[in-house]
C-alpha cells in the first residue's frame, strides 16, 4: 500500500425537527418539516461542517471497515492481528468490542448501524467505560478526537445491552503524530 | 389521529485522500464511497426541548447541559476549539469553528463544554428527551 501524500475527512451532520401524522389507516405516517410553530423553539433545521486532517500513514488497512470496490486483495498489507473481522465490511457485534488493538491518538470516528432493529452502543473510555453514545439502526455518528489521552483502543461497540446482536460499519482514524 | 415530533438527523462523512503535495483530493482508495446514516429519534421536541443559540463557553467546565436527555445537537459557533464530554470528565470530542456533534446519547450522560486554556467560544445546542 503507498501511502498517499495526505489524508482528510469531510464531515457534517443535519438535523431536521419533524411531525408525523397518523392517516386515517393509523399504522401509517406522513412526516414533514415541522416549521414555524408556537410549541417550541425550535422551528429550524440544524447543521455543522468540518475536515478532520489524519495521518496519511494509517495503522492498516482495517482503519475502515470495507474496501474500495476495485482494490486488489493482494495490494492489501493489512495489520491483520489489529482488527476484527470485517469481511463483509461488516462487523457483527454482540458484547463489547475493541475496533482495533492500536494505540494511536484518535483523529476521527464514524460508526453506522447498518442492523434493522438493534441499537449499537459505544464506548469512548475502554469496555468497562461508560456507552454513552447510541447508534439507532440506520443512524450513525462521527466525532473528532481531542485528547491524547484518547486513543483508538479506547473505541468500544456493542449491541444494545451487550445481548443484543447488530452490525456496523466504521472508520476509525489516527491522527498525524 | 396522533401527531408526534420528533428529530430527524444525519451523519455523513466522505474521506479523501491527496495523491501528491499541492495536488487535489480524491475519493479515499481505502474507501471508495461517501458515507452516511439517518434515522428518527423517539426523542420529542414538544415538551422536553432546550434550544439555545449563543451559549458562551470559557476555559471553565461548563454547568452540565444534558438531564437525562436522550438526544443532542452540539455546534461550535466561535472562533477557538470547544472540548466536550459526554461522561463529565473526559473531553474526548473536539469541535473547531462550524463543526457539530449530533447523537442520541444514555439518558445518564452528562455533557458538558470547555475551551483551552486562556480561550473563549460560543455554542449552539439542542437537546430534547
Amino acid at each position: 500500500m503507498a501511502t498517499p501524500n495526505a489524508r482528510r475527512i469531510i464531515f457534517s451532520s443535519y438535523v431536521v425537527p419533524t411531525k408525523a401524522v397518523a392517516a386515517e389507516e393509523l399504522s401509517i405516517h406522513h412526516t414533514e418539516f415541522l416549521g414555524s410553530t408556537s410549541i417550541n423553539t425550535l422551528s429550524k433545521t440544524l447543521g455543522g461542517k468540518g475536515s478532520a486532517g489524519i495521518d496519511a500513514a494509517q495503522w492498516g488497512d482495517g482503519w475502515v471497515s470495507f474496501s474500495h470496490q476495485g482494490a486488489y486483495w493482494e495490494d492489501q498489507s493489512d495489520v491483520w492481528e489489529l482488527q476484527g473481522e470485517t469481511w463483509s465490511g461488516e462487523l457483527s457485534i454482540t458484547a463489547a468490542t475493541d475496533l482495533t488493538d492500536d494505540g494511536s491518538d484518535l483523529g476521527f470516528l464514524y460508526i453506522k448501524n447498518t442492523g434493522t432493529s438493534v441499537n449499537a452502543e459505544v464506548s469512548l473510555n475502554g469496555t468497562s467505560g461508560n456507552y454513552w453514545i447510541i447508534i439507532p439502526p440506520g443512524g450513525s455518528v462521527h466525532l473528532r478526537g481531542g485528547s491524547t489521552s484518547f486513543n483508538c483502543n479506547s473505541v468500544f461497540v456493542r449491541g444494545a445491552g451487550g445481548s443484543s446482536t447488530t452490525t456496523i460499519e466504521f472508520i476509525i482514524a489516527q491522527i498525524t503524530p | 389521529m396522533a401527531t408526534t415530533y420528533n428529530v430527524r438527523y444525519k451523519n455523513h462523512c466522505t474521506p479523501q485522500e491527496q495523491i501528491a503535495s499541492g495536488g487535489r483530493y480524491y475519493l479515499d482508495s481505502d474507501c471508495g464511497r461517501k458515507l452516511t446514516g439517518v434515522c428518527d429519534t423517539s426523542a420529542s421536541i414538544t415538551t422536553t426541548g432546550t434550544y439555545d443559540e449563543t451559549l458562551a463557553v470559557t476555559d471553565s467546565a461548563s454547568s452540565a447541559l444534558t438531564s437525562s436527555h436522550d438526544f443532542i445537537f452540539m455546534k461550535n459557533t466561535g472562533s477557538n476549539d470547544v472540548l466536550m464530554t459526554l461522561d463529565n470528565s473526559n473531553y474526548y470530542i473536539v469541535l473547531s469553528e462550524g463543526e457539530a456533534f449530533t447523537s442520541e446519547i444514555h439518558a445518564s450522560a452528562v455533557v458538558k463544554v470547555k475551551c483551552g486554556s486562556g480561550e473563549t467560544s460560543t455554542v449552539e445546542f439542542f437537546v430534547s428527551r
